[in-house]
């Protein structure tokens, strides 16, 4: 059984939000919950918040988990409403021997390092700000969950990444003879992507009560 | 001989330009030649006009105490860093362009021929028609049809819609240069991955 947390930012006053629940909704759709066990943390059950999880990270068994996020962020944090829910000053010990995935801008700079310094296994993130174009959800949500499915699939993180990129390849080439400027905002989503640990983990390295 | 689609903007305090021979021949080769005496009017026709390509003519020294190089920053300011301006004058070149501190295309005397100021208006549209930004540019405005609603969204929270993105452009704030950059950066990536080959 492995535990996933999908941390998603599902404030209705944005249209973002739309972008975050996607991903997320299809991803669930995606996990078999027979198998896996998950939690969501968002707007609408008011998890998204720093007091509540501060309570859930001091207090979580340390067992392995993966921790996947679709939210605003900056380079030291996650953000849902204007304030960060997740950021260098929360107990990260509790993300050691981990795997950690946030479609957030610039979170790959501090928040990635600083995960990585406290035992998280492999962190993948973005380094830059970040950008999605609101008539191409579905490639965006694409590009997004890519790497996570082939994680699901049984491959290590190093061709979850390959696969990233090639699907961002993909998407870029389908969409820039119609439409140049959205394929160069995914590639320049591309090229912010960085990763952080163990490249040859696999989604069974997470597995907890076995 | 087709004219040119391009909007040539005069901004000019003396009325008696309005029938000279340089327009004359400017309007030989362009379709439309708005003449102006003050900035207000120049502003007003260059902002209603944005979505179009434009050239502006600007006189040096206007009338009430308008000065051209003000109707530059303001131009540069709050409308657009990509509009070609070209100060026309009967300063010396070299009094305007020591006081002129934002961009411009060039200063022309006028004492120089009608044939050497449409020569340089020409050169300018060209390079307009060639630059990655007016290329961004026109491009955004034939997308700006299609929607009001936000277009682009920062992760870290800023929504742009087209009209907004054209801003970012046209005022070359940091997001409008990112913007550039992705383009160039797009034109290298296709090629390097040879989904795309350079003309001989």
């Amino acid at each position: 059984m492995i535990k996933f947390i999908i941390a998603y930012d599902d404030n209705e006053k944005e249209d973002l939000s739309i972008f975050f629940k996607t991903c997320a909704q299809e991803l669930i759709a995606r996990l078999n919950l027979e198998i896996h066990e998950f939690i969501e943390w968002n707007h609408t059950n008011k998890y998204l918040n720093e007091i509540y999880i501060d309570i859930f990270l001091n207090n979580i068994p340390y067992t392995p988990f993966v921790f996947l996020s679709y939210s605003h962020g900056s380079e030291d944090s996650l953000v849902g409403e204007n304030l960060p829910y997740l950021s260098v000053r929360s107990n990260l010990d509790a993300f050691k021997n981990s795997l950690f995935y946030t479609f957030s801008c610039s979170s790959g700079k501090l928040l990635g390092q600083k995960l990585l310094e406290k035992g998280c296994t492999s962190f993948i993130g973005y380094k830059n700000d970040i950008f999605f174009a609101a008539p191409y959800l579905a490639e965006f949500v694409e590009c997004s969950n890519s790497g996570i499915y082939s994680l699901l699939n049984g491959e290590n993180v190093a061709v979850a990444l390959r696969i990233m990129l090639d699907t961002h390849n993909k998407k870029i080439d389908e969409l820039y003879q119609d439409n140049f400027f959205v394929a160069s905002v995914i590639r320049d989503n591309r090229d912010s992507l960085i990763h952080y640990g163990n490249k040859d983990a696999k989604i069974d390295d997470f597995a907890f009560g076995q | 001989m087709n004219k040119s689609q391009t909007n040539i903007i005069v901004i000019e305090d003396d009325e008696r330009f309005r029938g000279s021979a340089v327009l004359f021949l400017i309007g030989m080769h362009y379709e439309t030649v708005k003449f102006c005496l003050t900035m207000a009017e120049g502003i007003a026709f260059l902002t209603s006009h944005l979505d179009e390509k434009n050239i502006i003519i600007l006189d040096y020294q206007l009338s009430q105490g308008e000065m051209g190089n003000e109707v530059l920053h303001v131009i540069r300011k709050d409308i657009s860093k990509l509009v070609p301006v070209i100060f026309w004058t009967a300063n010396t070149i070299q009094e305007i362009a020591e006081i002129i501190s934002d961009k411009t295309y060039a200063v022309v005397s006028k004492t120089e021929s009608s044939e050497t100021l449409l020569s340089i208006i020409k050169q300018a549209e060209n390079e307009l028609n060639h630059t990655i930004e007016g290329a961004l540019e026109e491009w955004l405005v034939l997308e700006k049809g299609i929607s009001v609603d936000p277009y682009l969204i920062k992760v870290s929270k800023q929504e742009l819609t087209i009209k907004e993105i054209l801003n970012e452009l046209r005022l070359q704030t940091p997001t409008g240069q990112k913007f550039e950059k992705n383009l160039l950066m797009l034109t290298i990536d296709l090629l390097l991955r040879r989904k795309e080959k350079l003309n001989d």
